[in-house]
């Protein structure tokens, strides 16, 4: 038992010897607006940088994008945005890479909406401040304007119709 | 001067005859069909006025080039059926000036639907000002679309054996350009933007997506807008080239 311990314990102390940049490697996540205000409907581009602050290039990474209700509103994230995930390549120190998801606002309501990033392997998230997303109803829907179009203009061309054949028939 | 005179005539057969105003009627019912449900209907959850407009001129510009298509593919093959294309042949007239004059004539076609769109897309945008970028949109889009499409009918029109083969061959390819459109959210990987970008059909959408709906620039998405500007001087060459070839009495690969 003790020696299977010890085992562990060595190969802990390995794997921490052979891949000591993966262990250094920080990422930050930053988002380009804090608080942003919009109708029902509206498309909203959030644009997000995420950074290596740390010493050593990090691993692939996987970026979210995640939508947090404050007033119970109910949220469904797909139909906010369909790829709400997407993968970043890997990052040199000091390097950043620009991230960024047209979100369309489909309730209305106050919502937070924040980036994660996701390293490779067991190292923690790296989450972005939240953006507060003030999002107004409104009214889209009106008859009034459109029915006289749908009619008027079906109409006008139909009696052209009727006129061209009545004077090709006169013609013939 | 030559293919101005066919243009002219050909554009009288096309509106006099009674065929342009009948499709152009179809079409405003189509519209209005279209338009009327946008605005009304709860069930299409509209969330947004522009996505009614976009609806709307997305639909105009398939269907006003569906239209265009269909009469570029009558044009050549149809009149060698009806037996006019010899006394059109027998005129000193150049065979290049006959494909241009019928070109235009088709074109003809696209520019009477998309005036016939603008009112509708005028009521639906109008409280959001989005109709002039959406009549632009579709101006430009729509034209590059209807361009090289006639072009295509017209060239599927002068190799086809029948007529038939013809508008069956041109509507075959126009829903092979237009299918990948109704796809989900293609372009969320890098094969299906791709994909979407070498179709000129589906990369002209998009684009018109993109710039009417999510609110991009003009010229943020601007390589959206190579494939269609690419098949629109694809096929303006391969007519100009093969045209005065393969107009000529009989149809069909490798007649004479």
């Amino acid at each position: 038992m003790r020696s299977r311990i010890g085992t562990r314990l060595l190969l802990a102390l390995l794997v921490l010897t052979l891949f000591p940049a993966m262990a250094s490697a920080t990422v930050e996540v930053a988002v380009s607006e804090s608080r942003i205000t919009g109708t029902v409907g509206q498309y909203l581009n959030i644009r997000s940088t995420v950074t290596n602050t740390g010493s050593s290039p990090t691993g692939k990474l996987i970026a979210h994008l995640n939508v947090a209700s404050l007033n119970d509103v109910y949220v469904d994230l797909e139909d906010w945005t369909a790829a709400p995930t997407q993968s970043l390549p890997p990052l040199r120190p000091g390097e950043r890479a620009e991230v960024s998801w047209d979100v369309q606002a489909v309730n209305a309501g106050v919502f937070n909406v924040y980036a994660v990033v996701l390293p490779n392997g067991s190292e923690s998230l790296s989450v972005s401040p939240p953006i507060h997303v003030d999002v107004a109803g409104r009214r889209t829907l009106s008859a009034g304007g459109a029915l006289p179009i749908a009619v008027i203009v079906p109409i006008l061309l139909g009696l052209a119709v009727f006129a061209v054949r009545r004077r090709l028939r006169n013609t013939a | 001067m030559n293919a101005r005179v066919i243009a002219g005539q050909e554009c009288r057969d096309l509106w006099l005859s009674g065929r342009g105003p009948v499709l152009t009627f179809a079409y405003a019912v189509l519209l209005s069909v279209v338009t009327y449900l946008a605005a009304t209907n709860q069930i299409l959850n509209f969330l947004e006025q522009r996505e009614s407009v976009n609806l709307v001129l997305q639909i105009a510009v398939a269907v006003g080039v569906l239209l265009t298509l269909v009469v570029a593919a009558d044009a050549i093959s149809g009149e060698r059926e009806r037996g006019t294309l010899e006394s059109l042949l027998l005129t000193p007239v150049s065979r290049g000036a006959i494909v241009l004059g019928k070109l235009v004539a088709a074109m003809s076609l696209w520019a009477a639907v998309f005036v016939v769109a603008l009112p509708y897309l005028w009521v639906l945008g109008k409280g959001v000002a989005v109709v002039g970028e959406a009549v632009l949109l579709g101006l430009v889009i729509g034209t590059l679309l209807a361009l090289s499409m006639a072009a295509i009918g017209l060239l599927i029109s002068a190799r086809s054996s029948t007529n038939k083969v013809s508008l069956a061959a041109s509507l075959f390819l126009l829903l092979a350009l237009f299918a990948p459109t109704q796809l989900p959210a293609m372009p969320t990987s890098s094969v299906g933007d791709l994909l979407v970008r070498i179709n000129p059909v589906t990369a002209g959408m998009h684009y018109i997506g993109l710039v009417l709906l999510k609110g991009h620039s003009w010229t943020q998405d601007l390589s959206y807008l190579i494939s269609p500007v690419v098949a629109v001087l694809a096929t303006a060459v391969a007519l100009a080239v093969t045209g005065p070839r393969i107009v000529r009495l009989t149809g069909g690969v490798g007649s004479g």
